[in-house]
């Protein structure tokens, strides 16, 4: 992946009053719009599926060397409230260290991964996690390389709705398409 | 006390000078009242002359100041003086009197002027300077002059200058008394007119008399409105008075002024509270007074359009890019305080957002 600078994704990056929490509410609802679609965007093009807390200080959408500005603790569990909100993160703890990022949600994710398996004919096949995440032939998938916690759950909704079945054979997990 | 009182015809004496007078005073034995009611007070280099003003004839009853009194204020309209004994017996009003104290009640105000110039006349002691003897050494000393010449000479033609010096100087604030005598008399005009216009409800009046005694106040004249003369309308009557001088004030300071700086302009001619600065608005006045979100409160004019005043400081931020308090202070030519709250508001209007960091805090033109 080319080093996609994070301005080009949002020029708002390189705003200093980006990075302060806006005490006018309407100026603060747009505010946050940005920073959902700027931390959106960035997770989907760096395929970043989870993220902890504790490494919030390096994650490079937090900071902005080039105008020395960095969001601070508050407005950064303020933004992940928002995305939760919003359905875009899942906490995996109870004490909300580790999430789950959703730039799609789970239905879309579902529909795209069996969109795609339906377009290569692969229905009533079997793979492998592996081979659908990492495999040559997936290269240009959205789901390629995504977190395996992620994909396992896309399978599961699929599964849900009849579209999959999901089994576990000598320790590698596997899904037939129906 | 009331035993150290003479009669008198109201004549001065020669060299004794009329310091000023005051109306409205009565006159109290110790604390007891006494029949001495409503006359005018005058007070003298030499004496207290008291004069009641009913009467035909020129009855005045004067108290000789000899050697020591004390004079001071137990409230804003009494004057309290000890006297000492008179050296001589005249014939006076009172046989005796168990008191050693006499006091002054000034109903029309005016106790603090008399009491200031009471101290000013027992500091100069003029009356310790007999007029038949004062005019004999004066004569002594010039013929002695003729026929004396140096350093006595000298040393008593730089008496002479002194005395001279001496006697311009009193004759100065004599004149400067004087005005001071006027300025009450065109106060109290002005309060019968005020009061017989109160009478017929003519507001029109009540306006002019309240821009007349602004007048006043910058001259610096004592007592134009106070709670004793104004009573329940003491707040109302001083917010229209210090809106008036505010009015020429503001449009030099870009219409908007703190507290704390008007609160110094105008003590410095009157020394009171402003309380009365929050019945402005109601009483749409062209000033009024505003709290700002910052809890500090200022003075602006009424017409003040804040819409206009917000576009404006918007467009100095844009072309500036970005700025924080004390760059639009120094642009514009007010407060940084009141640079602070501007920008806040245009903040809570849309109009800028906020940049805060360890650099401070600055404002930039709203891009969101």
């Amino acid at each position: 992946m080319a080093a996609t600078k994070i301005s080009d994704i949002s020029w708002f990056h390189d705003f200093p009053p980006f990075f302060t929490l806006q005490p006018n509410l309407d100026t603060r609802r747009k505010q946050l719009d940005a920073w959902c679609s700027l931390l959106l965007e960035y997770c989907r093009l760096k395929k970043v599926c989870t993220f902890d807390v504790n490494d919030a200080s390096k994650f490079p959408p937090f900071f902005n060397g080039k105008i020395n500005r960095q969001l601070d603790n508050n407005f950064i569990q303020i933004l992940l409230e928002e995305l939760r909100s919003r359905g875009n993160i899942e906490w995996e703890d109870k004490n909300k260290r580790r999430c789950l990022i959703f730039w799609n949600s789970l239905e879309e994710w579902a529909k795209t991964v069996y969109q795609w398996i339906t377009s290569r004919g692969m229905n009533r096949t079997v793979c492998t996690f592996y081979e659908l995440l990492h495999g040559d032939d997936t290269r240009s998938a959205d789901f390629h390389d995504i977190d395996p916690k992620l994909f396992r759950r896309i399978l599961n909704e699929l599964e849900k709705h009849g579209q999959a079945t999901v089994f576990s054979e000598n320790g590698a997990d596997g899904v037939k398409f129906l | 006390m009331a035993d150290r009182l003479a009669w008198t015809d109201g004549q001065l004496y020669v060299g004794e000078a009329l310091v000023t007078s005051q109306n409205g005073v009565s006159i109290n034995d110790g604390s007891e009242k006494t029949d001495i009611q409503k006359g005018s007070i005058e007070l003298t280099s030499h004496r207290i002359l008291w004069k009641d003003k009913s009467a035909q004839n020129y009855r005045c009853l004067v108290l000789y100041i000899v050697r020591k009194k004390d004079a001071s204020i137990i409230s804003k309209a009494r004057l309290i003086c000890t006297l000492s004994k008179s050296q001589t017996k005249r014939p006076d009003p009172f046989a005796s009197s168990a008191h050693d104290e006499i006091q002054f009640e000034f109903r029309d105000g005016g106790c603090n002027e008399f009491f200031r110039l009471i101290q000013e006349e027992l500091a100069k002691k003029r009356w310790s300077v007999q007029p038949a003897k004062s005019t004999t050494t004066m004569n002594a000393a010039m013929s002695d002059r003729s026929h004396r010449t140096g350093i006595s000479g000298i040393e008593n033609h730089l008496q002479h200058q002194l005395n001279v010096q001496h006697q311009s100087i009193s004759g100065a604030f004599q004149d400067f008394n004087n005005l001071m005598q006027q300025a009450k008399d065109m106060f109290n005009i002005s309060k019968t007119i005020a009061n017989k216009s109160q009478e017929q409800r003519s507001d029109l009046t009540s306006d002019e008399t309240i821009r007349f005694r602004s007048y006043l106040l910058s001259l610096g004249i004592d007592n134009p409105v106070t709670k004793e003369s104004a009573g329940s309308q003491y707040h109302v009557s001083l917010a229209r008075e210090v809106a008036s001088l505010l009015e020429k004030s503001l449009k030099d300071t870009n219409d908007i002024m703190t507290l704390s700086d008007v609160f110094c302009r105008i003590n410095r001619a009157r020394g009171y509270e402003l309380n009365a600065a929050v019945h402005m608005e109601q009483l749409n006045l062209p000033v009024r007074l505003r709290v700002l979100s910052s809890g500090i409160k200022s003075f602006e004019l009424t017409n003040h359009n804040e819409e206009k005043d917000l576009k404006e400081i918007t467009n100095q931020v844009e072309s500036a890019k970005s700025m924080c308090a004390d760059q639009l202070a120094n642009l514009i030519g007010i407060p940084v305080i009141v640079a602070r709250e501007r920008l806040i508001a245009a903040e809570t209007n849309g109009l800028l957002c906020r940049d805060d960091s360890i650099e401070g805090l600055r404002f930039y033109p709203n891009l969101f």
